[in-house]
């Protein structure tokens, strides 16, 4: 172990915290909504407050997810691809928070309500 | 370096050894330890570093390149083909660099540590190219933090190989 390497380890996690950082200024508060995107193009949105009944947004694709949203979160209900990453990734509650099914090309995020996706100054 | 069979006997060996240690590694159960999609230790790290210590960049190279055909060919879908090849691709170019550039004040721990957040970083290139999006981008940081204590083990295993062999 050389002092090299410690620095690697330092610059490696710096970067993570970075980033890290990054993603939760980008998380705005306000109303929360679900927005499901394939290939990078909207499929649907669904403002989460005030949801009586869950609503079902049927993603397919080379394969098929089924998304619920009702007013305490989203989430990927089930799913028919091999590796259900985004299944298991649970109920999602809070703004920036995101499902993935990389093998439908699908993204499930919750937004908060007019938070702009970039802010220059 | 020797050119020659012993040459390419000794790049099929390797070759082999990482395939077998990718797929010891996608059946280990370290999801149910750690629960986070696309962590994993990185064995085949231990075979690409002996490689790019020991034969050179174009041998450790096609040795990756193989390495991620084969293991497509055997388990994989095209979505891991990307992603792996992207990873796997990224993982020795850094190796590669750090070792030339910072070859002097880097032990094999920390070319390992530079493989490994690489490796994270290619994989999370290739997913935003999926998913058309900058969304995964901030799984990142995941990525990153696992990336130095399994490039940490993985960079142990292979200095001890380096000593040895």
């Amino acid at each position: 172990m050389k002092r090299g390497d410690a620095v690697v380890c330092a610059a490696v996690l710096l970067l993570a915290a970075g980033i890290f950082a990054l993603g939760l200024t980008r998380a705005g508060g306000g109303q929360l909504t679900a927005v499901v995107r394939q290939d990078g193009a909207e499929v649907a949105r669904v403002l989460l407050s005030g949801l009586g009944e869950p609503v079902t947004v049927t993603v397919t694709g080379e394969y098929e997810n089924v998304i619920t949203v009702d007013a305490s979160g989203a989430r990927v209900q089930s799913s028919t691809c091999p590796r259900q990453t985004c299944v298991h990734t649970g109920l999602l509650t809070r703004a920036g928070q995101s499902a993935v099914c990389l093998e439908n090309r699908m993204t499930l995020t919750l937004e908060g309500a007019g938070a702009p996706d970039v802010v220059i100054r | 370096m020797k050119r020659g069979v012993y040459h390419i006997a000794l790049c099929a060996v390797l070759t082999a050894a990482a395939l077998v240690l990718s797929l010891v590694e996608s059946v280990l159960p370290l999801q149910a330890v750690v629960p986070l999609p696309g962590v994993k230790l990185g064995l085949s790290n231990v075979v690409a570093l002996f490689a790019v210590y020991r034969l050179g960049a174009r041998p450790a190279l096609s040795i990756s390149l193989c390495r991620v055909l084969l293991l497509f060919l055997l388990s994989g879908s095209a979505t891991s083909l990307c992603m792996s090849l992207c990873g796997s691709l990224l993982s020795l170019g850094g190796m590669l660099a750090a070792r030339r550039l910072a070859g002097q004040s880097l032990s094999v721990l920390g070319v390992s540590v530079v493989g490994a957040a690489c490796h994270g970083t290619g994989q999370i290139l290739c997913a935003m190219a999926l998913t058309g999006g900058t969304l995964v981008f901030y799984y990142l940081p995941t990525l990153l933090l696992t990336a130095v204590p399994c490039g940490l083990l993985t960079g142990i295993c292979a200095s001890g190989l380096l000593k040895k062999l």
